[in-house]
């Protein structure tokens, strides 16, 4: 069935040592931030490298001080460890900028004789300024890249790519609805959604078709009883340990505020008569992340999350350890939610180890019990 | 102080503790700020709170005032004030390991003391915070004034020129790339904006370019300081002194008095070098150190002097105000600016140029180490492997740059002696 053939292909795109099963007709894309159309426009199939939970990252520890948390580290990993060698380029969204650095670096010394050419996508996300020149020129400096690589995109393809990739974004979205209805288990549909990193978009789109079918069916989490949880969390949710410890409290989780959930699809391309401007349009608007400017836009999912008519019971901030950043915006994250009437559980405790996992359970359980108590 | 196996190997000068320039910039300083707090006061005129890689050249051409927030950390964190701070930003949901340097600042504003409580008696309310993208705190300080908040983007450089410090004076499109600077540049076009907004009055370009070639002149005065301080047989000042002068001023560059105190600690400094002045007689080890300013600790560097004549003759501060502040060509004084800052950040921290720099650096300086603050920052393995691969051992220092909390002046000072016995011996003169 479709729920559990995603699921399965969850756990592929969470093995260890990863193997991204590329070669010469595949792009890697390091970030969520690139627009995906244009590469299969170009004739490639576009290959998400995304965090994986290990252990050990003894290569990316090398590189990497004490700064970067886990995700960063996973990614470098793999990198280094051959992944994407034999794939026809490597591009980076904005967010990865300092791996793009050192891997360049790398490159330069000769550390790294294998990796295939490195490619930013360097999408500015002012709010306040027209960046769209610089913008577009970075759209025509990766099509040019990806052309050099041997693609090459005329109008019609990319015009398809596009259709395609809406057409998956409509299926994405069908199973997120049924999920914020708390129809079955919020774990079970994130990990159907991060699928993705392993299929490509026409496999996946069939699959959540599927699975959409068996949700529409599924009683909602209300008459279960079970409270309907979102997640907001200092790194992109590339594993789906908060989600097992937070529902492992009994609860179920509708919402998360993760390019590899909840955020997945976005808004649609609008095809029209100038795709490279829809297509920036969308990657600009959809744009996720700590250096997004100003706190407004950062927050504006949570906003929507908490000021809807069906809004979850509790909100659950997973500020780890290793955590830098987004702390900065946990306080005002905390007013946000107050000022809705939303109870917050923060979890600071590192889920990718056993302890930490069972903390977390027990945070959100407390904070239940709280709110349970009035 | 931790003892240590190798004995005194000679006297420090601590006559030559302090510059006589000190002075001049400290009332300089009280001077600027008594008039800074009266027009914010009194008179109610806009304050902009500003990030250090923002071009304040503009806010000095508009005659805003205006104060670098990392320069006050450095005073909380000089007044011994940063554990407080650190504390009040705990106290609000700041956890520690988001960062103090610039973070400090908040934990001020936050801080529900009276103002004459607080180092110089506090900050005023901004009307405008802009910074860097990378400074977490800056929104939340705007957030609590009501300041209007505006955080810059810089675009990413992908074609990276490892001697960018011989290129970067002149040839900065060319370097940085036309559509880079474009792109900055229209970010520093809304920055005007905004000053125009909350002061009412029109940037005058033509007094910008002044103030632009005030500040290019007081960074050449640095680069005849950097000179001495390279190519002198021994250290005439020590790098506590010397990083404070260089941000004192860098703060208040594009001024007259930044290029008249430029031009007196310059002098101060030859005179030393020409009478043959030198803080450690029995110099044996010149160091290098790398990261963001100790300020709370500035006198660590002159702790190992006596004991193993060690002296520290180099910092970013300095040699980044040589080689990446003065830009040229006043054609477009705005767009200059932008050609400063659009590859600025990285030039200090990420590969290859930061590596590169402090090789270059580390002959130039004759140098035979470097203590590099570990702090969690960006790009240092890279710097370490350049720096280790030319032959220049690096020890890195766990602490932060401000905050007292993180401070263990035992532990610390045992790592350097270790470093000092272990790594540097046999490589002195």
């Amino acid at each position: 069935m479709g729920a559990t053939t995603l699921e399965t292909r969850y756990g592929e795109a969470q093995a260890w040592p990863a193997d991204l099963g590329v070669d010469a007709s595949c792009v890697v894309c390091v970030g969520t931030n690139i627009p995906i159309e244009l590469i299969t426009a170009s004739g490639f199939r576009a290959v998400p490298l995304v965090a994986r939970p290990v252990a050990a990252t003894p290569r990316a520890d090398d590189l990497l001080e004490s700064g970067y948390g886990a995700e960063f580290r996973s990614v470098l990993e793999q990198l280094l460890s051959g992944a994407a060698d034999s794939a026809a380029l490597v591009v980076f969204d904005r967010r990865f900028r300092d791996l793009y650095y050192y891997l360049k670096e790398t490159v330069r010394l000769g550390w790294t004789p294998s990796l295939p050419p490195l490619h930013v996508f360097d999408l500015l996300l002012s709010r306040s300024v027209d960046c769209s020149a610089y913008n577009r020129e970075q759209l025509r400096l990766l099509a040019a890249q990806l052309e050099r690589s041997g693609g090459a995109a005329g109008p019609a393809r990319l015009t398809g790519a596009i259709e395609a990739a809406n057409a998956w974004r409509a299926s994405v979205r069908t199973v997120l609805a049924q999920r914020r209805r708390g129809a079955g288990s919020g774990t079970a549909v994130f990990r159907a959604l991060g699928a993705a990193r392993v299929l490509d978009r026409e496999s996946h789109r069939v699959q959540l078709d599927a699975l959409h079918t068996v949700m529409a069916g599924t009683p909602a989490a209300a008459s279960s009883g079970r409270p309907r949880i979102a997640l907001f969390a200092a790194e992109t949710l590339y594993h789906d340990r908060l989600h097992t410890a937070v529902e492992s409290a009994g609860t179920v989780v509708v919402d998360e505020d993760s390019e590899w959930g909840s955020r997945l699809a976005g808004s649609d391309v609008d095809p029209g008569t100038d795709p490279a401007a829809a297509l920036l349009a969308k990657y600009w608007a959809d744009a996720t992340g700590r250096e997004l400017r100003p706190f407004d836009a950062r927050s504006a999912f949570l906003r929507s999350v908490v000021d809807d008519a069906a809004a979850p019971d509790l909100v659950v901030v997973h500020v780890p350890p290793s955590d830098t950043r987004f702390g900065w915006d946990v306080p005002a994250m905390v007013r946000m939610c107050d000022a809705a009437g939303v109870p917050v559980a923060i979890v600071r405790s590192d889920v990718l180890i056993d302890d930490g996992h069972a903390e977390a359970t027990t945070t959100v359980a407390r904070a239940l019990d709280r709110r349970a108590a009035g | 102080m931790t003892t240590t196996t190798g004995g005194a190997v000679g006297t420090p000068r601590e006559d030559l503790a302090q510059l006589d320039v000190t002075h001049s910039l400290r009332r300089h300083q009280r001077e600027w700020w008594a008039q800074l707090k009266a027009r914010t006061g009194e008179n109610g005129e806009p304050f902009v709170l500003a990030g250090a890689n923002i071009p304040h050249e503009i806010f000095e051409a508009m005659d805003i005032p205006f104060v670098t927030d990392v320069w006050y950390s450095g005073l909380v964190a000089a007044k011994r004030r940063s554990g407080h701070y650190s504390r009040v930003l705990d106290d609000h949901g700041y956890h520690r390991r988001l960062d103090r340097y610039a973070g400090l600042v908040l934990g001020v504003y936050l801080d529900e003391d009276e103002d004459q409580e607080k180092p110089w008696g506090g900050l005023p309310d901004p009307a405008l915070v802009v910074t860097m993208p990378d400074h977490g705190a800056a929104e939340n300080i705007a957030a609590r004034t009501g300041a209007t908040y505006l955080g810059l983007e810089r675009p990413i450089a992908t074609r990276p020129v490892p001697g960018w410090w011989e290129l970067g004076r002149h040839a900065w499109e060319d370097l940085e790339g036309s559509d880079r600077v474009d792109a900055l540049l229209a970010q520093f076009r809304e920055l005007v904006a905004h000053c125009e907004r909350i002061t009412g009055r029109r940037l005058d370009v033509d007094r910008l370019r002044s103030v632009v070639a005030l500040a290019n002149r007081q960074q050449e005065l640095f680069t005849e300081v950097r000179t001495l301080l390279s190519t002198s047989p021994k250290l005439p000042v020590r790098l506590g002194e010397v990083m404070s002068q260089v941000m004192g001023i860098q703060w208040h560059r594009g001024t007259e008095w930044a290029v008249q105190q430029a031009e007196r600690f310059r002098d101060e400094v030859r005179e030393r070098v020409e009478r043959e002045q030198w803080v450690c007689p029995d110099e044996r080890y010149r160091l290098m150190y790398l990261g963001l300013g100790l300020w709370q600790q500035l006198e660590f560097f002159s702790r190992f002097e006596r004991s193993h004549g060690v002296v520290f003759a180099r910092s970013n501060y300095l040699s980044i105000a040589c080689d990446a502040y003065p830009r040229y060509g006043d054609r477009d004084p705005l767009r200059t600016l932008a050609g400063r800052y659009v590859t600025f950040n990285d030039y200090l921290h990420y590969p290859p140029w930061a590596g590169a720099w402090a090789e270059w650096e580390s002959r130039t300086h004759r140098l035979q180490g470097a203590v590099q603050l570990d702090n969690g920052g960006h790009g240092t393995r890279f710097i370490t492997a350049a720096l280790e691969t030319a032959g220049v051992p690096v020890l890195q220092l766990p602490t932060d740059a401000v905050d007292s909390r993180a401070w263990d002046e035992d532990r610390l000072s045992a790592l350097v002696l270790r470093f000092i016995e272990q790594r540097l011996a046999g490589t002195g003169t």
